[in-house]
């Protein structure tokens, strides 16, 4: 391995400059991380070559499906107030759903809302007496399918051209939530909000929450991991240095790349933290036993990143292999998986074998200049204890 | 702890095939349990979080109104392929809406199906029961449910108005009978009145009789007046009261009369006197009928107070009815339009796509399966016409697919995954020895994991099909590290000095290396997505198997390899 051999002699004398060259990577390519989109729509993670799905998508299509908003109103069982309604056709109740659903059809990109309150006009219009409703639901076509079995529940159908764009749903479901808030709701009634837009918000939100979450346990946990086997934080942190920039590199390249962030890969940094760890650790045990053999910075590092680095470099290539076999799996969450492990794993082996042993040097002399400067200091105060 | 992986790699380097048999005995109850090993599909629930409100609605409306539960969903599409042929071209076709009909009856009758809707299903509603025989009566029927809608809402929200007007009528009717006390109380003061007429007259024929002085003459006209504005005053009937009136005027014309021929008027006195006499027996009779007639005349009024009621309700009744039918005018200029047309949901806006949907009850994946090929024997074996074409789709009928591609999956990619790392650690090593040696702790380590798996009665779904190859991927590194080591140690050293430097020197960062592994595989399924908790689980028990594998399979097979080198 003559590379890795010139490669560590240059990392001995140029440090410094590749530790700076790096920094500066790092920024531009973490830039990118702004760029991740979401990825919400889970029946996009289902195969999409199979005829059942391509069948699934066009019903999708011709009947509604993917932009429909269901507003949920119901009774809530476990309300012990009194003079609340006790039946979903409560005139009360009624008239709620003309007036949100007049409200929501203000809305440019509604194109049809349908709910019990379609029938009439306005909220006057909707009779006082419940008996009377219930009659013209009984005397209707159909009038029934807007209530479950129990007169517990109704539902309200908004269907939308929302297009693709996650901001758009967003957007558009905040607006539904305005309605709902505004109006005023009798009271023990629920009115919830789902469908596939508002599953695809509530979606992004835990994305968000749940990459940083799942990426911050594995961290902490790792780092002390790591501290505890060192027996020193800076060389805990020595081995998780190029774990933090590989990490920073792949969240950036997925941005840069287009690679979204889905239910797939929504736990690839807890991932890649716990495969990454491994290279850094062989790379410091291994150069920390040429040290301890009584070589010095040069040797030890022009010994132990050839010998470790090609066991590392052939590991990390395996993983790689391993993780792009996945690009013939069916599912396509499982292919976005594979790439974007492949893509963290090799940014991870990327910053062991080139920084690494950099910073492990740097580490080192910073050491023993304090330890001079403490030397320094040392004799300096023996020489005035003396004198005086 | 190096000390005792010193020792172990001292045992190694003496007994290899001591640990081997233990290997192969592990490795054998891991074929039994491979038998066992189970593949299953995800469905969409599987697939979002819990726990959720917008998604536990979307459950909940799945139950309570069979929307979006467990239901499949049979596609007629129309797909005329040659111009001018007999093909169907308009999914309205009766041609196509009796196939639809039949298949809807043989879904009925497969085990486990709640309930089938479908087109044919809304025409024979419409259709007194048979489905239409024609196209334009499909159409007919299509469009005719919107009017249906639209008049039936009209009759019942005029009897909602109506029915507030018969509630106004009896509201009258309380009025109406407040309004007959109050006539009772005012004929009880006409007859008062009609008394003191009575008795003011015959106080003038007495006077008249007794008296022929002029002065009195006038003082008579004044009461004449006076008894006029009285009469005027009562409750007496027009007719009444221009009758008394009448005989009031005669009189005063009389007594006018009287005065201007005083000297002839003395012989008409007593005529006078006659005539007073017989005004007070008319009066009196007058009394009397006045006072049935009036007590007619109330209950007229009383019925017309009663009408009035009942007409002022029936009345805001039709303003009901009016308003009702300004605001159904104001709908058709579209400011408000009611649609509610059932075919919407089941043909397309085109015209060449219908649907039949399936509601299911809650079943095993199995049972399901066997729903799916029923279904799907239906489809096949269903004598459909030309340029129909027909498929399946919906929950259950996607499962069925993903599970079928579980296995296929897992070999293609393991498959692939297993030849890239050969070549790999083949040129690594430069070996082929040594490459397979490697490869070693990945194959034991994927044996192991698909053993417990059956063992444990975990299936494999279609998230983990890929697991087998990330899995490899992973645990060849620690094959990789030991081989290497080894090789470089052999070099300087003894077999089992080699071995009890490399182990000593590689298992502490192997096994922080698992460590780290197992940690990033928990974490994943700490937050709320945890759709791929079940893979990351697979592979923390495959790292495990792995690692294992490593300190176990390998240096055994090293040392065997180097005693027969």
């Amino acid at each position: 391995m003559k590379f890795l051999t010139k490669l560590a002699w240059f990392q001995y004398k140029y440090s410094s400059l590749i530790f700076i060259v790096t920094m500066f990577l790092t920024i531009v390519v973490a830039l990118g991380i702004q760029n991740i989109h979401l990825q919400t729509d889970i029946s996009k993670e289902l195969p999409q070559d199979l005829d059942v799905i391509k069948l699934q998508n066009k019903i999708s299509d011709k009947f509604g499906g993917a932009d429909t908003v269901m507003i949920l109103i119901k009774l809530n069982k476990n309300c012990e107030l009194e003079n609340v309604p006790k039946d979903i056709r409560d005139p009360k109740i009624i008239r709620m759903l003309v007036e949100l659903e007049n409200e929501i059809k203000k809305e440019p990109s509604v194109s049809f809302v349908q709910s019990a309150g379609s029938f009439f006009a306005y909220p006057e219009s909707v009779p006082d007496n419940i008996e009377l409703i219930k009659q013209i639901f009984a005397k209707m076509q159909n009038g029934e399918m807007f209530f479950n079995k129990e007169y517990s529940a109704t539902l309200m159908m908004i269907y939308a051209d929302l297009g693709k764009s996650e901001e758009k749903i967003n957007r558009f479901v905040s607006k539904i939530k305005e309605y709902i808030e505004s109006i005023e709701k009798p009271a023990c009634v629920e009115v919830i909000i789902t469908g596939n837009p508002p599953i695809r918000v509530v979606l992004m939100e835990m994305l968000k929450h749940d990459m940083v979450f799942t990426m911050g346990v594995a961290a902490v946990i790792i780092l002390i991991l790591l501290i505890l086997i060192k027996r020193s934080f800076t060389r805990g942190v020595l081995v998780f240095t190029p774990l933090v920039f590989g990490l920073t590199w792949t969240l950036g390249l997925m941005g840069w790349f287009n690679i979204p962030l889905s239910v797939a890969t929504v736990g690839i940094g807890a991932m890649i933290l716990g495969l990454g760890t491994e290279y850094g650790i062989f790379l410091v045990e291994r150069y920390e036993e040429e040290r301890e053999k009584g070589k010095n910075q040069k040797d030890a590092l022009i010994t132990a990143l050839p010998s470790v680095g090609s066991g590392i470099i052939g590991s990390g290539t395996t993983t790689i292999v391993g993780f792009l076999a996945l690009l013939l799996a069916s599912m396509p969450m499982i292919q976005h998986l594979g790439e974007t492990l492949a893509l963290g794993i090799f940014c991870i082996l990327f910053a062991t074998i080139v920084i690494s042993p950099a910073l492990i040097l740097l580490e080192e002399r910073s050491i023993e200049k304090v330890e001079k400067l403490e030397l320094k200091f040392l004799k300096k105060g023996l020489k005035h204890e003396r004198n005086s | 702890m190096k000390g005792i992986v010193e020792r172990y790699a001292r045992f190694v380097a003496r007994k290899p095939e001591t640990l081997l048999i233990a290997v192969a005995l592990f490795t054998v109850i891991s074929f039994i349990g491979m038998s066992f090993s189970k593949t299953e599909s995800i469905s969409y629930k599987d697939m979002v979080p819990k726990n959720v409100e917008e998604i536990d609605a979307i459950f909940y409306i799945g139950d309570e109104f069979g929307i979006s539960g467990e239901s499949a969903i049979v596609v007629a599409e129309i797909n005329a392929r040659y111009p001018n042929s007999n093909e169907v071209r308009d999914i309205r076709d009766p041609e196509v809406i009796k196939c639809l009909d039949v298949i809807e009856q043989k879904i009925r009758r497969i085990e486990g199906v709640l309930s089938v809707t479908g087109l044919p299903d809304w025409l024979r509603e419409l259709n007194s029961g048979h489905l239409p025989k024609t196209k334009s009566r499909v159409i007919e029927l299509m469009n005719k449910e919107i009017v249906i809608n639209q008049s039936s809402l009209d009759i019942s929200e005029t009897l909602a108005q109506f029915s507030k007007g018969l509630e106004e009528i009896e509201e009258g009717l309380e009025a109406q009978k407040q309004i007959a006390e109050g006539i009772t109380l005012g004929l009880n003061g006409s007859s008062f009145a009609l008394k003191q007429i009575k008795y003011a007259i015959s106080s003038i024929a007495a006077g008249i009789g007794n008296s022929n002085d002029l002065t009195e003459a006038t003082e008579i006209i004044s009461l004449i007046d006076s008894i006029e504005t009285l009469v005027q005053q009562s409750n007496a009937t027009l007719e009444e009261k221009t009758e008394i009136i009448g005989y009031l005027e005669g009189l005063k014309q009389g007594l006018d009369a009287m005065l201007a021929q005083a000297e002839e008027a003395r012989e008409g006195t007593k005529q006078l006197s006659l005539a007073l006499n017989e005004i007070t027996y008319s009066l009196e009779n007058i009394s009397s009928g006045l006072e049935a007639m009036e007590n007619a005349s109330l209950l007229l009024e009383n019925l017309s107070v009663n009408l009035k009621e009942g007409v002022s309700g029936i009345s805001s009744g039709l303003d009901g009815i009016a308003k009702y039918i300004k605001l159904n005018k104001g709908k058709e200029k579209g400011e408000k339009q009611v649609k509610i047309n059932q075919f919407r949901y089941y043909v397309s806006d085109d015209y060449t796509t219908t649907i039949i949907r399936i509601n299911l009850v809650e079943m095993s994946e199995e049972k399901r399966e066997e729903f799916v090929e029923e279904l799907e024997n239906i489809i096949r074996e269903t004598e459909k016409p030309a340029g129909l074409k027909l498929g399946i789709t919906g929950d259950p009928v996607i499962s069925k697919e993903l599970r079928k591609q579980v296995l296929p999956t897992m070999q293609k990619t393991s498959m692939l995954s297993l030849i890239g790392i050969f070549i790999i650690v083949c040129l690594l090593f430069l070996s082929l020895r040594y490459g397979i040696i490697s490869l070693l702790a990945i194959g034991f380590g994927v044996i192991w994991v698909y053993g417990t798996l059956g063992l444990l009665g975990i299936s494999i779904n279609p998230t983990m099909s890929g697991g087998m190859s990330m899995i490899m991927g992973i645990g060849i590194d620690f094959g990789i590290q030991v081989v290497n080591r080894f090789r470089q140690e052999r070099k300087k050293h003894n077999i089992e000095k080699a071995m009890e430097i490399t182990l000593s020197n590689v298992f502490i960062p192997m096994l922080i290396t698992t460590l780290a592994a197992l940690i990033g595989f928990r974490a994943m399924s700490l937050g709320q997505l945890t759709l791929l908790a079940d893979l990351g689980n697979m592979m923390s028990l495959g790292v495990l198997f792995c690692f294992i594998a490593a300190i176990t399979v390998i240096p055994s097979i090293l040392v065997i390899n180097e005693r027969f080198k």
